[in-house]
Formats: structure tokens, sequence, C-alpha cells
């Protein structure tokens, strides 16, 4: 299933983006060159130290300044590992008003865990955070980046994107149906800026889909 | 892969009847405008540009396998590899479809319920969930059928390994609706039967225009094996009418004997292609397998000398394509040289005798000879020297149906007149057994080859050879508990078992204890996975 350059699509139902499979834990570097590894944002060489290095990456993490912090964002997203200790420090920066640094612990949240409080918060940014830049940023982390949960999760992050569906800010409203686009490849005829009607009647078709999913699980 | 996996002809489509249970669209007769693509995995020329592309990933690979098939010989083999970044890929496409019907059939089997694999439908937008995306996708997980209708995976039936199922859907393009229907072989009631179920993302008048089968592309995740064969996409329901049910899937050793058989009575020709190794070539099998069909079209037109030629030079330069040397013995005989012809068939002896092209070939080069009785007076003479280890070196092509290479030689030095005559008796044996069962005197070819297996015996030479082919001879007269009682034996004594495996799924397969044969394919398989 490639598009046309052979290239996998990885659009699909929730899993996004390729797991990639941990190697065996080899032992770390020493202090100086693993640092040195992390401002490189050297990926494939700390990929290749295996999962054991992540509660050091979490460390380094909690010790640092936020063009640090971010970097190490960037890698735990990219290594895409499920890890306790990465998901806690990420958490801690999750509301940061800085951008560069949001971004990237944002995107990196689904990637390091699947618990239900990554979807919580995301969807909370989602709708009340004060940045439109951020709201949407976290709807790009719903629909992309989640992907550990298992069908199961998925619930909770349907639902909470359906709820969203009628929120009173429209900038909400519409990333919430993009990221329901985006997950499922369909509308069910909502339209962000169509009137309260219309919107009601698909928001309950979402509902109604909710429940099918649910009841098929 | 082009070489070797080639649409089918709308021929193979005007075959028996799988009810379509349940539906209200009007059936007709399948009619070749009614195929936009179909592969059985069978054909043995080239018939043009392929549809469809092989993707074969990085540790996965797909190739055609004689293993398991529903119809003609082969069948297509997918294995993906956990964690290796890649997945193995069949992707086909046809002209695109924005509405009316399209019907897609196919048929697989799975060698491990646990591994996930997927097949989808999907349209210019390739596949992803939405408008022109993926239309149709079934997948097997967790030891279910799972389908994709309206954004949800939908749990079905449970699946088991080793069996066949047949999946037939008829897709309203239009309305974004399908209708599926999925058999298990051996079984009349569908294991999964829906009507009007949404399309992948619910999206009507979403266009189609490939078709695809992989392992897990999503989360390389899966170390699944498994088979497809009878893939067909048609704008006609009668697509959907492609056999299943009895008589069987697996093309029996004497079936494809007799078939071949049949061909080389016709005219001498070439027999097809079955899978990689058959034209293996030090130096390209592009060019070998181009030599070697244009070869095959000399003798096709009866340029016999010619022909000859093309194949000589191909032995030399690649003395590993066995159909190379297996289309020598036929040119030989065609030219009225049985003699040679022995020689080409002895060079493949160990390593093709199960074959039953090797089989086919043997027949015709006996047929082609007046002194076929020979084989019986060799039998009747208990002094014969045909039997005789102490004077014969080619008597393991008797025993075991093996020869070194290098007692071949000795038809060239000292002696070698004597030798030769040694060598066409020894040889007239198996061409004697199979112008019989190609005779349909299968009574007579089992009397025969168990007079080899004794005689054999008495000379001190257990032949499960013989008594394997015992089992084929009663298997040809369907006296299958005979069948099995002689497969047995010779699987006792043979140094292959698991070949012998899958005689015995056979004859469980037509005794109709199709547990019996699962178990013995997974055995089968098994043996070829250590």
């Amino acid at each position: 299933m490639r598009s046309k350059a052979g290239t996998s699509v990885l659009l699909v139902l929730g899993l996004l983006l390729v797991v990639v499979p941990a190697p065996q834990a080899a032992p770390p570097a020493d202090e100086k060159a693993f640092l040195a590894l992390v401002d490189a944002a050297d990926t494939p060489s700390i990929r290749a130290l295996g999962p054991g290095v992540l509660p050091r990456l979490a460390g380094v993490y909690v010790a640092a300044d936020p063009a640090r912090k971010a970097v190490i964002a960037r890698l735990f997203y990219e290594l895409g590992w499920k890890s306790a200790e990465a998901k806690r420090a990420l958490m801690a920066d999750v509301r940061t008003s800085d951008q560069a640094l949001r971004l990237q612990v944002q995107w990196a949240l689904g990637r390091v865990s699947a618990d239900p409080d990554v979807i919580d918060v995301l969807l909370d940014n989602m709708r009340h955070d004060a940045v439109p830049l951020f709201r949407d940023k976290a709807a790009c982390a719903l629909a992309y980046d989640q992907i550990h949960l298992t069908p199961a999760q998925k619930l909770r992050l349907y639902g909470g994107l359906i709820e969203a569906l009628a929120d009173a800010e429209p900038q909400v409203r519409g990333i919430a149906a993009l990221a329901l686009q985006i997950l499922t490849g369909q509308s069910k005829g909502y339209a962000a800026g169509g009137d309260p009607d219309s919107r009601r009647r698909a928001i309950a078709e979402w509902r109604r889909w909710l429940r099918d999913l649910e009841a098929n699980l | 892969m082009s070489a070797s996996a080639r649409a089918i002809g709308a021929a193979a489509l005007a075959l028996g009847t799988l009810a379509a249970g349940g539906s209200t669209r009007a059936s007709g007769p399948p009619t070749a405008a009614a195929a936009l693509a179909s592969y059985s995995f069978d054909d043995d020329v080239p018939t043009g540009p392929d549809t469809f592309t092989i993707f074969r990933g990085h540790r996965g690979h797909v190739r055609l396998s004689a293993a398991f098939h529903v119809s003609g010989y082969r069948s297509l083999e997918l294995r993906d590899a956990k964690g290796d970044g890649d997945f193995p890929e069949l992707q086909g496409r046809f002209p695109v479809r924005r509405t009316g019907w399209l019907f897609f059939h196919f048929a697989f089997l799975t060698t491990d319920v646990r591994e996930e694999l997927n097949v989808a439908l999907a349209g210019p937008g390739f596949f992803r969930l939405g408008q022109d995306g993926i239309a149709f996708w079934l997948a097997v997980r967790e030891g279910r059928l799972v389908h994709h209708s309206d954004s949800i995976p939908k749990k079905l039936a449970a699946v088991e390994p080793f069996s066949w199922y047949a999946v037939d859907v008829a897709y309203d393009v239009g309305r974004g609706l399908y209708d599926l229907r999925v058999v298990r072989e051996g079984r009349e009631e569908a294991v999964v039967e829906l009507q009007g179920q949404k399309n992948a993302a619910s999206q009507p008048g979403s266009a189609i225009d490939k078709f695809s089968f992989v392992g897990d592309p999503l989360g390389d995740t899966s170390d699944v094996t498994y088979f497809v064969d009878d893939v067909v996409i048609g704008a006609d329901e009668s697509v959907l009418e492609l056999p299943f049910l009895a008589p069987g899937r697996r093309k029996l050793f004497v079936d494809a004997f007799l078939e071949y058989e049949r061909r080389l009575q016709e005219r001498p020709r070439c027999l097809p292609v079955l899978g990689e190794e058959d034209l293996r070539a030090t130096s390209g099998s592009a060019t070998t397998e181009r030599s070697w069909t244009e070869a095959c079209a000399d003798l096709e037109r009866g340029e016999l000398q010619k022909a000859l030629r093309r194949l000589d030079a191909l032995e030399q330069a690649a003395p590993d394509a066995g159909l190379v040397t297996l289309s020598t013995a036929i040119v030989q005989a065609a030219l009225g040289r049985p003699e040679d012809a022995d020689l080409a068939l002895a060079r493949l002896s160990s390593t093709w005798r199960d074959d039953p092209r090797y089989a086919a070939t043997a027949a015709y080069v006996g047929r082609r000879r007046d002194d076929l009785d020979r084989a019986e007076d060799a039998l009747r003479h208990s002094a014969s020297r045909v039997f005789d280890r102490d004077v014969n070196p080619f008597l393991s092509l008797l025993s075991d149906g093996r020869l070194e290479p290098g007692r071949l030689h000795r038809l060239s030095g000292a002696d070698a007149a004597s030798l030769r005559e040694l060598f066409e008796e020894t040889l007239l044996a198996e061409q004697y057994f199979y112008v019989l069962l190609s005779k349909g005197a299968a009574r007579e070819s089992r009397t025969y080859a168990l007079a080899m297996s004794d005689r054999l015996r008495r000379a001190g030479l257990f032949s499960a050879l013989w008594t394997e082919r015992a089992g084929d001879a009663a298997f040809f007269r369907r006296d299958l508990d005979e069948a099995r009682d002689l497969y047995t034996q010779a699987r006792s004594a043979s140094g292959e078992p698991a070949r012998l495996d899958l005689k015995l799924a056979d004859v469980a397969f037509l005794s109709g204890d199709l547990e019996a044969e699962r178990g013995l394919r997974e055995r089968y398989y098994g043996a070829l996975r250590e």
C-alpha cells in the first residue's frame, strides 16, 4: 500500500507513523559524548543505544534550558519509544509559553506514551489554550502522533474531538473537524462554519459513529 | 517478477459456480470483457506488460510458490519481516472506476493467523482513508478477519491457518457500499456474509483503480507468510463465479502429469516455467529466459535443429537451468534420438525426478521409442544385469532416482557401447511406468511399480521411490486407501518425508478429511521452514 513514489502512506486510523522498533539496549556513552550526541540531535546514534537511554535522556531534559529541551523533545519524537520518564518530563512543559519547546512537547507526547492524561491534556490545549497556534498544533498532535494507542484508547481521542465540534470557538471546531477527517477520512457532513442546525445533525452522526466504534471493540 | 507472474486468460473465468449468496444483482456468463485484471500466477507465456507491481520488502519477499494453490499450479507467497522497515506488496492497477459495480475475487491462505496481513482496494488517492483513497480494506489480525467499514475496524470470523479462504466483494462504486462473502475451503456455509456495508471511509463515489496485498505496512510488526491466488477484478458479476469448492485447489501430481503429457502429445513443446530456479543462470536469468523462449518458439514451429542449437548453447551458459535440459530431452525425442533424450533426463534425475514435468517428458520420450517392452523383460529375468549392483553403474537411477553426474562420463569411455545399452535399459523402467500411467493403465502401472519395488528389495535395494510411484498409480485410480498406505510406507523409508506429506495431504483432501489435510499441510510447511 504505497504512494506513487513507492513510499507508504500512513494516514490510517491513528497508526500514523511507523513505530521504529527498539533495538537491544547498549551501554550508554560517557556523559560528555552523550551530551554531544544530544546537542547534535544525532537520532541514529542515540537510537543505537537502545531504549535504556530514555531515562537518561529524560534526566538531561529536566535539567536543560528550553532550547536543549526542545532538541530532546524532538529526539523523543523521532525515537518513538514508550517511556514513563520521558512522558513525565514532557508533561511538565506541556503548557510552557516557549513556542519552540511547546510545539515539540505537544508533538512528542503521543510518541512516548499512550496514557489517557496525554490525550486529555492535548484536548484541553486544543480547546482552551489562549494561543491559536498552540491549539492548532495540539490538534495536529492528536491527528498524527498518537502512535501507541490501542483501539479502546482511541475512543477517548475520538470522543474528545467529537465533543470539540460543538465548541463555541470557530477555530476549535475547525481543527477538531480536520483532525477527525485526517483520522477517519470523513466528515459526516460537518462544516465548522455551517449553521448550528446542520452542525448539530452532523455531531449526532458522529456520536452514533462513536457508539458503533465502541460496539466493535 | 514480471517474468514469472502473469495475467491469466479470460478462459480461466469460465469455470464452475460459487454462489453469490443473497445477491439480487443480475448474473450472466463470464466474458473476457468482464475481467479488468486477473491473475492465477500460472501462465507460462508472457502476455504483455504487467499491470501489477511487486515490492519485495527488505527482509520479506513476494514470490511464486508451488507449495499451496487454489487453481493451476502456483500461488503468490508474501512474507513480511517484523522490524525491517519495509513490507512486501503485490499492487495491481486497472482502469479507474467511478461508477457502476466492481467485483473483486481472491483466495488467501495464511500460515499463522496471529500475524497481520492486509488487502485493499483503493483509488487515485492511494492508500489513505478518504475520498478516492481506500475503498475496501480487509485484514487478518489476532486470529480474526477484520474489515474496515465507515472508518471502523469491524471484527468478522475467526481464521484457521493453512486453510484457503475465498473472498468475494461486490462493490457499488457510486453508492460506496459493498457486499462481502468469505468462504472457507470445504465448507458450504459462508463464514462471512454481509450486504450493504459502507466502504472504508464511508465515501460514496470514491474512485477505484488499484488493489494491494501486504503484510503490516503501518506498524512493521508482522512476520506473516501468506499465499494469494486467483485474484480477479471485474466489472461483471461473473467474476464471483470462480470455482472454489470441489474439485480441489491443489493441482495433484497425477493431474499435472497428465496435463503436461497431453500437451506434449499434441505437439512437442516446452513445458512451463514454474519457478525462478527453473531457468537459474549465473549470468542473467533474463537473458536465459529470453533465449529459452526463442528456442521454445523454434520447437513450436518445428525447427528442431535450430531449437537444439539454441538449447545446447544455453546449457553451456546455464548448466543449472533444469528446464533447459528438460527442453533438450523433448527436442531430442522429437528428433527421434531417444538415447540422447535419455542422457538429458539422466542429468536431471537427481533434482527433477519428483516434478510432473519430468514425468511427462519421460513418458513422451518413452512413447517415441519402439523398444519399451524391454522394461518388462528386465523385470522378468531374475538374472537381469539391470539389477546387478556389481555390473550396473546406473542402478541408483532405479533405487532412489539419483545419479552422480560423473557416472555419465563412462558412457563416452571404454565399454561405452555396452554401457549405453545398459543405461537405456535402466532408464526404460521409469519411462515404461509413466507411459502406462499416461495411457490410463493405472492398474498395470501400479503392478509394475510394486514389482519394481519388490525386485529392488530382493536385490538388497529397498526403494521408497517405486513404492511412492505405486502410490501415484493407486492415487490415479482414486484407490485412496491403498495410496495412503503406499505413501505412508514410502514416507517412512524416504529421506524426504515433507514431499510425501503433501501427497498424503492430497489423499486426505480427496477423502474429505480436511482437518487431516490441514495438519499435513502444516507439517509440510514446517519442514520447508526448517
